[in-house]
C-alpha cells in the first residue's frame, strides 16, 4: 500500500485494474439517440403516438354531475310537463275568473229579469 | 350524426342543463387530447379539462358567448386556457403526490409513455411559450388559429415559439437527455 502510494505509475495501473469493467446500461443509447434527434422530430412522433387519446364514456357523467351540482339542477331530461306546470297556474286562475264572472253576470241578468216581469205583473193587476 | 353544437348551445341558454351534455359528448376526445398534450399528463389534463366545461356551461348559462366563433374553437380556447393556468400553478407550486387519472380506461400504454416524455421534453418552459409550441407543432394549427386560441396576436404567438424552439434547443445541447421513461 505505501509502495503503490509512492510510485504513481502503480496507482495509475490499480485505479486501471478497478476501472476496467466500467459498462453503461443500454438505456444510454436510447438517451443519446434521443439527443441526436431535433426535437421537432421528437414531437411528430410524439404527435402520432398521442393521436387517439380519448375519455372513457364514464367522464360525460362527472362532467354532468358536477354542473348539475353547481347549477342546482337535476342534469336529466326534462320533465314533459315542465312547461304545463309553469303555465298552469295562470289558466287556472284565468279559469276561475272567467267561472266567477260567468255567474255573477247570469246572477245579475236573472235578478233584473226577474224585477222586470215581477213590475209587468204588478202593472197588470193595477189596470185590471 | 351531425349535431348543430349552436343549436344546442342556445337551449343551455334558455336553462336546459341536459342540453349540455350534447357539447361534451361531441368535443370531449379532441378536448382531452388537446389537455393531456398542453399539461403533459392525463389526471392534471381531466381535471383541466372539467373546470373548463364547467366555466362553459356558466359562461352559456349566463349568455356570455355570443356566437360569433364555433362551439367548438369557442371551447378550444377555454381548454387552453384552464391548461396554461394549471401549468401556470403547478411551476408556481409543484405537486408532491402524483394522482392517477380517473377516465383514461381508453388510453393505450403507448400513448402514456409519449405524454411523460413531452412532459419531460417541455418542463422548462413558460407555460405561455409551451401552449404555443404544443398547438402549433403538436396540434397542428396555423399561426392565426392558435393566437386566437391563446388570445394573443400573430406576432406575440411567433415570439413565443422562437423562445420555446430555442429553450429546447438548449436543453439538447446542454445534453439533458432524459425522455421521462426511466
Amino acid at each position: 500500500m505505501a509502495e503503490r502510494e509512492q510510485d504513481p505509475l502503480l496507482n495509475l495501473a490499480a485505479l486501471a485494474r478497478a476501472t476496467d469493467d466500467l459498462r453503461p446500461t443500454d438505456e444510454l443509447t436510447d438517451a443519446v439517440l434521443l439527443a441526436i434527434v431535433p426535437p421537432d422530430d421528437r414531437l411528430a412522433r410524439i404527435t402520432k403516438e398521442t393521436l387517439d387519446l380519448a375519455p372513457s364514456e364514464a367522464f360525460v357523467s362527472s362532467v354532468m354531475g358536477a354542473i348539475g351540482a353547481a347549477s342546482g339542477a337535476r342534469p336529466g331530461e326534462p320533465a314533459w310537463s315542465s312547461g304545463v306546470v309553469r303555465f298552469g297556474r295562470f289558466a287556472l286562475i284565468g279559469a276561475a275568473a272567467a267561472a266567477v264572472l260567468g255567474l255573477w253576470l247570469s246572477r245579475t241578468a236573472e235578478t233584473g229579469y226577474d224585477s222586470v216581469v215581477l213590475e209587468s205583473v204588478a202593472s197588470v193587476e193595477v189596470y185590471e | 350524426m351531425s349535431v348543430d353544437l349552436r343549436l344546442v348551445a342556445a337551449r343551455v341558454a334558455g336553462g336546459d342543463v341536459a342540453a349540455f351534455r350534447p357539447i361534451v359528448d361531441h368535443t370531449r376526445v379532441p378536448l382531452y387530447r388537446l389537455a393531456a398534450r398542453l399539461v403533459g399528463n392525463l389526471a392534471d389534463a381531466e381535471d383541466a379539462l372539467q373546470d373548463a366545461y364547467s366555466s362553459a356551461f356558466r359562461a352559456l348559462s349566463e349568455g356570455r358567448y355570443d356566437g360569433r366563433a364555433k362551439i367548438e374553437t369557442w371551447l378550444y380556447r377555454i381548454v387552453t386556457n384552464a391548461c396554461v393556468d394549471l401549468l401556470r400553478k403547478r411551476r408556481e407550486r409543484p405537486a408532491e403526490d402524483t394522482r392517477e387519472p380517473r377516465f383514461d380506461g381508453l388510453v393505450r400504454a403507448e400513448a402514456r409513455v409519449a405524454l411523460t416524455e413531452l412532459d419531460v421534453m417541455l418542463k422548462a418552459l413558460q407555460p405561455q411559450d409551451r401552449a404555443a409550441l404544443v398547438l402549433v407543432t403538436v396540434e397542428g394549427l396555423s399561426a392565426k388559429e392558435a393566437a386566437e386560441a391563446l388570445g394573443c396576436s400573430e406576432g406575440a404567438l411567433e415570439q413565443r415559439l422562437v423562445r420555446a424552439r430555442a429553450a429546447l434547443r438548449t436543453k439538447t445541447e446542454a445534453g439533458e437527455v432524459s425522455d421521462g421513461r426511466a
